[in-house]
This record gives structure tokens, sequence and C-alpha cells, in this order.
């Protein structure tokens, strides 16, 4: 887009807008700040714009200065509104991305582990162990307040997050997930769930808990093929 | 649970001029509930988003807005309905993954991000409807105020400088 077109649409809807100020007026704002963003008009750009279209709002004498100024405060504020959307959008990214890293270096450290815990455990106490481990980690990146893993012909074994209560209140709805704990050969040895009471768990983490699921059927495998 | 503290008012939404309407509405309102102008264009903003949606998308709806009260929080929730061919997959068109609009996080997840509360319901059999809420905390002053107003306590009394 060419910046000369879209300062002089700018500057005729401001001054339309400090004529008369309607929502007509501001929505026209908005639509430009939407044409900005899809135009690839930057926030320097867009104020320097700006500050030109003020030059004649400035110097006419159809109503005091302060006034015009309050007025193109508004309509500036309209126009940024569409960047102010980008601009969270923006920040959630980032913090998505570094959530996302910190997942990726959890399930290596515990890819790591069950590599080794898998072969060396040698009693019942190491396996509830690596077991107690594998839940932790799967409750922290599912963002869960409970995980549970039950294998076949063993108690079920529950870990809560320490900031939640020991037992949730009866009559709270609580969001659950699951995940089969399955062999290569596809023979079914467990489950592991996790639940949380809101909001309910989206498919990034239903691939976390299936991941981790997967990580800890191969070492329950490996495991049970190499007794000491 | 909120309680609406007066009764809803509905836009038809099938053009820019019923989404100016409807913006001025919502400023209107969230005037009233005590909004700073930037959340007012906030509201406003998030508003033009989702009555771009219905026109864009399902060839209109409608849009209904009430004032709600919930326990210290005030609010506008905003609810826009269609009748349209509904969304195909709901959690990718309000997350990073949704690539609309060449992928700058306008539309749905735009608004999403400058509301408090946000939630969709979707189907190819009924629609779409959005719901969103903005929130304002009163605090305790304002609180106090209100409760003496409403006792209908004498102008002195309430500022306590009689």
């Amino acid at each position: 887009m060419a910046h000369g077109e879209f300062a002089a649409d700018y500057a005729d809807a401001l001054q339309r807008y400090v004529r008369c100020p309607d929502e007509d007026g501001l929505y026209a704002g908005y639509r430009l700040g939407r044409r900005a963003l899809e135009g690839q008009i930057g926030l320097l750009d867009l104020l320097t714009i700006h500050h030109q279209a003020l030059e004649p709002i400035c110097a006419g004498d159809d109503l005091p200065v302060s006034e015009g100024l309050a007025l193109a405060a508004r309509f500036i504020s309209q126009t940024l509104a569409p960047f102010e959307m980008v601009h969270r959008g923006a920040d959630e990214a980032v913090m998505a991305v570094a959530q996302e890293n910190r997942h990726a270096e959890l399930v290596r450290s515990l890819s790591a582990l069950l590599a080794d815990a898998s072969l060396a455990h040698d009693d019942g106490t190491s396996l509830a162990e690596m077991l107690a481990l594998v839940a932790e980690q799967a409750r922290e990146l599912c963002n869960a307040e409970c995980c549970s893993i039950m294998l076949d012909g063993t108690p079920p074994l529950v870990v809560w997050d320490s900031d939640s209560p020991a037992e949730p209140p009866s009559d709270q709805a609580t969001e659950q997930r699951l995940a089969d704990l399955t062999t290569l050969a596809g023979q079914p040895v467990g489950l592991m769930s996790v639940q949380r009471g809101a909001p309910p768990f989206d498919s990034r983490e239903q691939r976390l808990l299936d991941q981790v699921a997967q990580m800890l059927a191969a070492a329950l495998e490996r495991h049970r093929a190499y007794p000491r | 649970m909120a309680t609406e503290l007066e009764s809803p008012r509905r836009v038809a939404i099938s053009s820019d001029n019923d989404i100016v309407h409807a913006r001025a509405q919502a400023r209107d309102m969230s005037i009233a509930l005590g909004f700073s102008s930037t959340d007012a264009t906030l509201v406003a903003t998030a508003i033009s988003e989702v009555a771009r949606n219905l026109v864009v998308h399902a060839g209109g709806g409608d849009l209904v807005m009430t004032a709600v009260a919930d326990g210290v929080k005030t609010g506008l929730t905003i609810e826009a309905s269609d009748r349209g061919p509904g969304i195909r997959d709901v959690e990718a068109a309000l997350g990073s993954r949704y690539t609309g609009r060449g992928g700058l996080g306008l539309g749905l997840p735009g608004a999403r991000r400058l509301m408090d509360d946000f939630s969709v319901d979707s189907s190819a059999e009924s629609g779409t409807v959005v719901r969103m809420t903005k929130w304002r905390i009163i605090d305790e002053l304002e609180r106090l105020r209100q409760r003496r107003s409403r006792d209908g306590l004498p102008q002195g009394a309430r500022d306590g400088t009689r």
C-alpha cells in the first residue's frame, strides 16, 4: 500500500471526525487501523501520519486547539486498537514458545530418565519411585491438578499438585483426559489420567499426555523384558 | 453467577451501518458501567471483530449486549450468534495456529485477547455463538457509595461530611 494514499485517507477521516465526532468516525478510525496492519504500515509511520494530519486541525479556528487534540486522541486510540490486538497476540506467542521450550526440555529429561530407570530398577520400590516421577512430570506438563497411573494388577498411583486441595469437592466438575499404556505390540498394560477443575484440556495437552504414556509404556516393556 | 443489571440490548447485524450502531450502544453501556475510555474502545473493537465475522462468514447474525454484575465485578457481556456453517475447528480458530486474515491475529483471536472471558460454541447444524465479557472491579469505596445510594441516605450522611 502506498503510504501517501493511506496518509490522505487518514487525514480526511480524522478531519471528518473532529468536525463531527460520532461512532461512524471512530469506526472509520478502526478500519484505518486494520488497513494499516494489512498494508504493513508500522506504528512509527502511523504516528508520523497522525502528526501531519493534526497540523491543519491545530491551525484552523473552527474549535479550540485543546478540543481538537482531545478528539484526535480518541480517533487515534481507535486506530491503534487493532495494533493492540496484534501486540497482545505477539506477547501470547512469545509465552507459548517459552512454554513449548520448557515442555520439550521436560520431555527430553523424562525420556533420558526412563531409558536409564527402565533397566536399572530391580524391585517394587524403585518402580513406584519411577511411576511417581512420571506422574509428577505428566501432571506438570499437562498443567493438571492430579495425575494417576493404573498398571494392571497393582493399586493406582495418584500424584496431586501440592497447591491443590488433597481431594476436590465432590460437587465440583472435573476435566479429565486419559491415555492408554500400550506396548509396541499393542498389548494394554495400564492407563494414565490427568484431571483438573477447569479449563478443559486442549489437544496440545492431550498430545503431551500421549507422549509421556508412550515413553512410560516402552520403559515398562523394557523392564519386563530384562528382569533382574 | 452473574446477574443482569438491565434488559439486554439486541442489534441485528448485516452491514457496516449495523456494526456502527452496535459499537455506539456498547460504548454507551461501557461508559454507564464506569469503564475507562480505553476499555470502552477495546470493547468497541472486539465487537467490530466479531460483527465483521458475522457479516463475512455467516451473512449476518445478532449481537446481544447485557450489563451484568457478579460480586465485586460489573461487566458487559456480548453474545454474537449466527446460523452460518459453523467453525470446523474452534480451538484452532482461537489459537496461534490459526492463520486467517494473513496470520495477523485479528478476528476471533484478536477479540479474545481484548476481552476477559471468551467462549465459542459452534456446530454445522446450529451455527456459532460467541460469548465474551469485559469486567471491571468495583472498589470498596464505590461499593459503599452504591449501598448508601440504594439505602436512600442523605448526601451529607453518604459523604460523612455533615
